[in-house]
């Protein structure tokens, strides 16, 4: 039997709540004191700090952190085509970015047997001042694509995106539907065995929405292992068989697309 | 049915905490992302100015031209016999490519956190494609140099007093000293500001506090002999040295400061490297 093209293993990430954003030396010094004042106080009275409700499922082992991921397990077998799903920092981001390398985890391992390539936002990486055909050239370098890669392709992007006659202009002058086309364009030509995708179907037009969820069937269909990431419903159940639901860093359901579209529903819907 | 990937093709993530793990093997993978993002530097830099590469040029020649007036001629500081204008030049050509990869590196973290944040590619990738695009502008604000240089020493008078000596053939040698001293300094700042933006002010002040403890505006003869030895530990010192005593044979060269130096800059390198390679790993989430 052939190796899962994606395993994941025991996959946790813990973040720490005090250091997101803008810090300076004052505030470093000023955390590590509070730290030292609050372990004392920790000790005397077994209390924690605030930001996290002890009994918080995400709580981390200090009191300024939470997983965000927590212990995920999942293996897709190659030429799957994998739905993720869940609310708002249920944790499916900070595992596309531990897939895509941008980040490391804290614990667990993923393997990824293929080359990988992924397609968070669209556009990222164009230059305002380049012309669309200097963009697809640095783009296809930044998702990944040698020299000669985007060269063989370059005539089918150009296709794909429907702006051939604005290939030679600086993409400022672009309107922002040419632009998400020939980002697009040539994210949806990368040469990858697992394709990593994350909510980038909502792009231009409906005549080119439809062209977008049709290359991404067209994707599966070569036998290439796609994850697929997004609140687009509709899409997750045409494109996926099966889906993961996350919440709160952890998953809670793997299987069935149309089992799990009902649980995220019900996991959405207000508690009462 | 599709043939099963490639062995090499297989990509293990985890926590990994060894200092000295390091991914060559990516970085060659993405040599056609560095040719690129020269490229784009070149192309997209001077976009849009009226002068175009001629900033290049002008950027230098105007500091000349300041410092001459404000030192040559008013604060007089020696100049060893050489003529102001081609004694600040030679030094800034050296300097202003120092200084300028320093500062673009320096922020190469935070200001392309937007790409960071989506994609992944070797991060080192971006302070490498610094060094080489700044390179078209030392190149020919060398020769902006030569010219200047070969006027003086043919068609002047005075041309006769300066030599030219053998160490001109050390130039490639002191160019690789520059570039790896601002990487290995710059890696340290960006990997700095990641946590603490305060470098990212501190740097500009640095640069030019720097460019006065190096004998930029004055020759190295003009330290007082028991602080000599201190410029060993700027490598920056020894190459503006070198390169004036190259063109016109006078300052002063030391065979131990300069190997101090060679190995200051070796050791900016390298620490710098290891610390930029530590954050990189999980930058983003800080940023």
């Amino acid at each position: 039997m052939a190796m899962p093209a994606i395993e994941v293993e025991g996959l946790s990430k813990l973040y720490h709540l005090g250091t997101i954003g803008r810090t300076s030396i004052l505030d470093a010094f000023e955390r590590w004191r509070r730290q030292r004042l609050g372990k004392e106080v920790l000790g005397k009275i077994g209390a924690k700090q605030p930001g996290l409700a002890p009994d918080d499922p995400q709580a981390g082992p200090e009191p300024d952190t939470f997983w965000a991921l927590k212990d995920i397990s999942f293996s897709v077998v190659q030429g799957e085509v994998l739905g993720v799903i869940g609310g708002n920092g249920a944790g499916k981001s900070t595992l596309f970015k531990i897939l895509s390398k941008i980040t490391e985890p804290t614990a667990g391992r993923a393997v990824l047997r293929g080359r990988a390539a992924s397609l968070l936002e669209v556009g990222t990486g164009f230059h305002p001042d380049l012309t669309g055909r200097e963009n697809i050239y640095l783009n296809g370098a930044i998702l990944g694509m040698r020299q000669r890669e985007i060269e063989g392709k370059f005539e089918e992007i150009v296709a794909f995106s429907e702006i051939k006659k604005f290939i030679d202009t600086s993409v400022k002058y672009y309107s922002s539907g040419m632009y998400l086309k020939l980002a697009f364009a040539v994210a949806a030509h990368l040469e990858s065995h697992i394709l990593l995708i994350d909510e980038v179907l909502a792009v231009g037009d409906m005549a080119f929405q439809k062209k977008c969820v049709e290359k991404m069937n067209d994707v599966a269909s070569q036998g290439r292992t796609v994850l697929f990431i997004s609140h687009n419903l509709e899409a997750i159940g045409s494109l996926t068989t099966r889906s993961l639901v996350f919440d709160k860093g952890r998953v809670v359901f793997d299987g069935g697309t149309s089992i799990a579209l009902q649980r995220y529903q019900k996991l959405m819907s207000p508690k009462k | 049915m599709k043939s099963h990937p490639k062995k090499e093709y297989e990509i293990v993530i985890q926590p990994n905490s060894s200092w000295l793990y390091f991914d060559w093997k990516g970085l060659l993978e993405y040599r056609d992302l560095l040719v690129l993002l020269v490229r784009r530097d070149f192309l997209a830099r001077y976009k849009q100015t009226l002068l175009g590469p001629a900033w290049f040029i002008l950027q230098p020649l105007l500091t000349t031209v300041i410092f001459t007036v404000i030192f040559g001629k008013g604060v007089k500081i020696s100049t060893e016999g050489i003529p102001p204008y081609l004694f600040y030049f030679c030094a800034l050509v050296p300097w202003s490519y120092f200084s300028q990869c320093l500062s673009a590196i320096s922020l190469s973290l935070t200001g392309n956190a937007n790409l960071f944040r989506k994609v992944y590619f070797p991060r080192l990738i971006i302070p490498l494609s610094i060094i080489l695009s700044n390179l078209m502008a030392f190149l020919l604000q060398l020769f902006t140099f030569l010219g200047f240089y070969f006027y003086f020493k043919f068609f002047t008078p005075q041309g006769a007093q300066i030599h030219p000596t053998a160490a001109l053939f050390f130039l490639p040698l002191l160019l690789l000293q520059t570039a790896a001293t601002s990487l290995g300094v710059g890696l340290w700042v960006a990997a700095l500001t990641v946590k603490y933006r305060d470098f990212q002010h501190l740097v500009t002040f640095a640069v030019q506090l720097w460019m006065y403890l190096t004998p930029v505006i004055y020759p190295a003869s003009v330290i007082p002999e028991r602080w000599r030895f201190l410029i060993a530990f700027n490598p920056m010192a020894g190459v503006v040295e070198c390169h004036r005593y190259a063109f016109f044979g006078t300052g002063m060269i030391e065979s131990a400061y300069l190997s101090i130096s060679a190995f200051t800059a070796l050791f900016f390198l390298l620490t710098g490297l290891l610390i930029f390679n530590k954050v990189q790993r999980t930058f983003v989430d800080t940023l």
